[in-house]
């Protein structure tokens, strides 16, 4: 139902009121939009959890300034048995909480790189195929599907037997493996965007095609793009595990996935070397579904006009 | 002194599915400098398609659209540029119809940055002066559409519209969005911006009052062409052809004492069954077998008058 | 006695009244039409009558009698039996209101079916029936149509066909042509008219399009900003409207048989939006009236009768 609030038109009341409503609904969008955002449980709780991860990612050398592959203890402490060494250490006397805190890093690298690497081709195949239509589309398309008709994991495998595995060959095996969900999400956004009243404005203003799809497309077509971008991290973080655990990492850097990895072997005397980096993948995860979540119900349309 | 446009023979074929819709079949008209045509017919008769097409917003399949005597029919997109300051359009939609996430000074300055018009000062000074124009506060400028209402939009659209200073506006359902008491201030405000400016406009609607007012001249559009042309008294006075009766009769009049004499026609417009013969054939009170043989062309029938009816 | 009487209705929404303190009745077979522009409350009264108010809405105050019953107080499922049966409604979109992927004839033979005890094969007949009724060429070839299959005007008669199925008292038709094309929208109107005749319901007829009004109701409620403003029979109304709202909008109104053209005359405008309304201690027409006083803003002007009709403004009398 229409809301009957609306602002006067200028003609209206000569020297009469002003309406209430004018100031509080023209200037702060941005603080109504931010509002929103906080207003949110689901994005909160997701970004909170979320920024947990981030500061320590930051701050891992700070925190642990030696190398996390050192030999510092004596191998397989269990946690809370040396303070020292709160969450324990593995088989070869390295500090498992130091090893999950540079882990991080890795993880949160790989997921934001890959998903980074899957946007930008995502978004400019799915741009340009959704866009122009016609023939263009039809190749960019069949171009998508052959990639798709591959299941991602074995693909990413197959890209990193061929390179080495070092954490930005695996970010690039990632990103290039979820690019087509993407495109199509793009080209969905785009064909109807394309259609709109105001992209046919701005082309009988002469706008040029890069103009449009930059300026007038892109950005009302980014929301659900926003919330894909969350999620595809959070599964380039899983296959990063996934991989490092079929020993497919970079050998110089800690991942949550190799310590896994790693602990298999001690699965029945120190479960805990595989119980702790799968909590914390799991909470990377959880909380990069919830922000996107969050955002989807921020976002959407339906729900701008508070 | 040539006209404004002149549009020769046009057509706009849409692919739906396996079958071609020809949305224009063979549309030809002139606009004179100052004119407005208005161009009346109901949904899906591809009136607002000819409007795109004229703009070249829709690709045409055949014929011309002369601009200032300038055939623009087949111009690329660096070629079209300047002639597209020269025609602009106002949409039926004031939500629809302007970006959600630019500031209206976005809005209006891409415009004249696009087409190198001006440098800042110059650029400002004419967007304060096309705001005030159409009404709108001063401040309108660093607000974002949402902010506004129905009309105030519409008025932004305008806004848009004109501050390239084109010659020819298509209007394209302008104020049939809007309520009742908006609609008059929208026209008023377009009329206004006719006389101060020199302005043609091309007046695309469905609502014949409306086009009544407003239009100078009337083209009445069924099924891809025009079955009736005449000057705005002429037509509302004298229609001829028996859609255009049908259409004024079907209008319901607030005068409660004037009752609707005969039933309207029957049937609704049906975009598929083109046969041989004259496209109101199936619906027409007063169809022959001449009339399912053979087609009947505009014809001149009086002073500037034409109808495509073997009977007018 | 009064088939429908609505008495001081007010109907919240979060932030805001859409409806406030609105009285009005409607008699076994006539029609009123409620007239307001977009935002004025007419449709939410229409919904309030229907009991299918948003959920975020409130009725914070008055009463619906329909025969006698207050149906405010009906349990939701007392209130499942009034609808479709005793009130229906149609809606303005025709072609998001029907089940794409339901034929036409086992949507209405549903409702016949909810309604009545009677088998499948005779609700059918009743579908044919009833389409034959709205005049659907072909009835029994019909029924098994689905609605992509039917044009705009074909699918509101099946609306009409569904809505009258159970032989409702009172119809409540909401814009129900305001998305059809002139030709149609005066081929369903002239069927609803009929049709109120041949089976003596009464029908609310909610539109703007006072062209429509005139032709086709017997009675006129003109609302804004959620209050009736002026209450009359249609020709004494459109003789003389007398709230400075209902002339301001047959002022602004271009009619086809109206000799008016952009170079003779300006049409007359109702200066600025119903915004204004907003935050007005006083008749909320007031900041746009052309004949405002300060004492129209102390306190909202109650509907006063004048003889047959009735009008909120303290200025005219009739």
């Amino acid at each position: 139902m229409t809301v009957e609030a609306e602002l006067t038109d200028p003609v209206a009341g000569k020297g009469v009121t002003a309406v209430a409503d004018v100031g509080n609904r023209a200037a702060p969008r941005r603080n109504r939009r931010l509002r929103a955002f906080l207003r949110n449980p689901t994005f909160v709780a997701g970004v909170a959890i979320l920024s947990i991860f981030v500061l320590l990612a930051i701050f891992a050398g700070v925190l642990f300034p030696s190398d996390p592959q050192d030999m510092v203890a004596q191998p397989l402490l269990w946690p809370g048995e040396d303070m020292e060494y709160p969450l324990g250490s593995d088989s070869l006397g390295r500090n498992v909480l130091a090893q999950l805190v540079y882990g991080t890093r890795a993880s949160l690298l790989v997921g934001v790189s890959s998903a980074a690497i899957g946007l930008a081709i995502g978004l400019v195949v799915g741009s340009i195929a959704g866009f122009f239509g016609g023939k263009v589309d039809i190749l960019l398309m069949r171009l998508v599907e052959l990639f798709q008709t591959m299941p991602t994991f074995l693909l990413v495998i197959v890209i990193l037997a061929i390179t080495e595995p070092t954490l930005s060959t695996i970010a690039m095996a990632i990103g290039l493996a979820a690019w087509p969900t993407v495109a199509r999400l793009v080209r969905a956004q785009f064909r109807s965007l394309r259609e709109s009243d105001f992209v046919m404005a701005a082309r009988s203003l002469g706008y040029s095609r890069t103009r449009i799809i930059i300026q007038e497309i892109l950005p009302n077509a980014m929301p659900p793009i926003v919330v894909a971008a969350s999620v595809m991290i959070a599964n380039a973080i899983l296959t990063e595990a996934g991989l490092s655990f079929l020993n497919m990492r970079d050998p110089n850097v800690m991942s949550w996935g190799g310590m896994i990895g790693d602990g298999r072997d001690q699965l029945r005397n120190a479960w805990f070397l595989t119980a702790l980096p799968g909590a914390a993948i799991a909470m990377a995860v959880l909380s990069l579904n919830l922000v996107g979540d969050g955002l989807n119900e921020i976002l959407n349309p339906r729900s701008d006009d508070l | 002194m040539t006209a404004l446009l002149s549009v020769r023979d046009l057509h706009t074929r849409y692919a739906v599915g396996k079958q071609v819709l020809r949305a224009v079949d063979g549309v030809s008209f002139e606009l004179e400098r100052g004119e407005t045509v208005g161009l009346v017919g109901e949904s899906g008769c591809g009136k607002s398609t000819l409007g795109k097409t004229i703009l070249r917003l829709v690709p045409s399949a055949d014929g011309a659209i002369v601009l200032d005597g300038a055939d623009i029919t087949r111009l690329g997109d660096s070629a079209m540029a300047p002639h597209r300051r020269r025609m602009q359009m106002i949409f039926q939609d004031p939500f629809g119809s302007l970006n959600p996430r630019q500031t209206i000074r976005t809005v209006l300055d891409t415009a004249l940055k696009v087409h190198r018009l001006g440098d800042r000062p110059e650029r400002e000074q004419r967007m304060r002066e096309i705001v005030a124009k159409v009404g709108l506060p001063a401040d309108a400028l660093d607000r974002y559409p949402h902010e506004f209402s129905g009309g105030q939009r519409q008025r932004i659209g305008i806004a848009r519209a004109l501050i390239l200073r084109p010659a020819l506006i298509v209007c394209d359902e302008p104020v049939s969005a809007l309520d009742v008491s908006i609609q008059a201030q929208i026209l008023n405000l377009l009329v206004e911006l006719k006389r101060d400016l020199g302005l043609s406009y091309l007046f695309i609607s469905h609502d014949l009052s409306v086009v009544r007012y407003f239009a100078d001249r009337v083209l009445v559009m069924y099924l891809g062409r025009i079955v009736e042309s005449a000057p705005h008294g002429t037509l509302f006075r004298n229609p001829r052809h028996p859609y255009t009766k049908a259409l004024f009769a079907a209008v319901p009049s607030a005068d409660p004492t004037h009752k609707r004499s005969a039933p309207p026609i029957k049937g609704e417009l049906a975009t598929t069954d083109i046969s041989a013969g004259c496209r109101f054939y199936s619906r027409c009170p007063a169809a022959t077998e001449r009339c399912r043989a053979e087609e009947p062309l505009l014809r001149p029938i009086g002073e500037g008058h034409h109808a495509a009816c073997h009977f007018a | 006695m009064s088939l429908l009487e609505v008495e001081k209705l007010t109907v919240a929404f979060p932030g805001q009244v859409a409806v406030r303190e609105t009285s009005f009745a409607i008699a076994p077979g006539e029609t009123l039409a409620l007239v307001g522009e977009s935002g004025c409350g007419k449709s939410v009264t229409a919904f309030s009558v229907m009991r299918l108010l948003p959920p975020n809405a409130t009725v914070a105050s008055g009463r619906i009698l329909f025969d006698g019953t207050d149906l405010l107080a009906l349990s939701p499922a007392e209130m499942r039996e009034v609808r479709g049966k005793k009130i229906s409604l149609i809606q303005q979109e025709p072609m998001t209101s029907l089940n794409p992927v339901l034929s036409i004839g086992l949507q209405i033979s549903e409702v016949v079916r909810r309604h009545e005890k009677v088998s499948r094969k005779a609700a059918r007949a009743r579908a044919v029936e009833l389409l034959d009724l709205v005049s659907i060429p072909d009835a029994h070839r019909r029924v098994e149509d689905y609605p992509h299959n039917l044009s705009g005007g074909m699918r509101q008669r099946v609306m009409i066909a569904m809505a009258v199925a159970c032989h409702p008292k009172l119809l409540i038709a909401d814009e129900p042509t305001t998305a059809l094309d002139v030709t149609t929208q005066a081929q369903v109107l002239d069927l609803l008219d009929d049709l109120r005749h041949r089976l003596g319901m009464a029908v609310l007829l909610i539109t703007h399009d006072l062209g429509v009004v005139a032709q086709w109701a017997d009675r006129i409620s003109v609302m804004y900003a959620g209050r009736i403003v002026e209450q009359a029979a249609i020709k004494p109304f459109f003789a003389e409207p007398l709230h400075p709202y209902s002339r301001g909008l047959m002022g602004a109104r271009v009619d086809v048989d109206a000799d008016e053209h952009y170079s003779l005359n300006r049409l007359s405008e109702i200066p600025g939006s119903v915004g204004s309304a907003a935050g007005e201690t006083g008749c909320s027409f007031a900041p746009r009236c052309p004949i405002v006083v300060p004492g129209c803003r102390l306190a909202p002007p109650p509907l006063i009768a004048h003889g047959e009709r009735a009008v909120a403004c303290p200025r005219v009398g009739a």
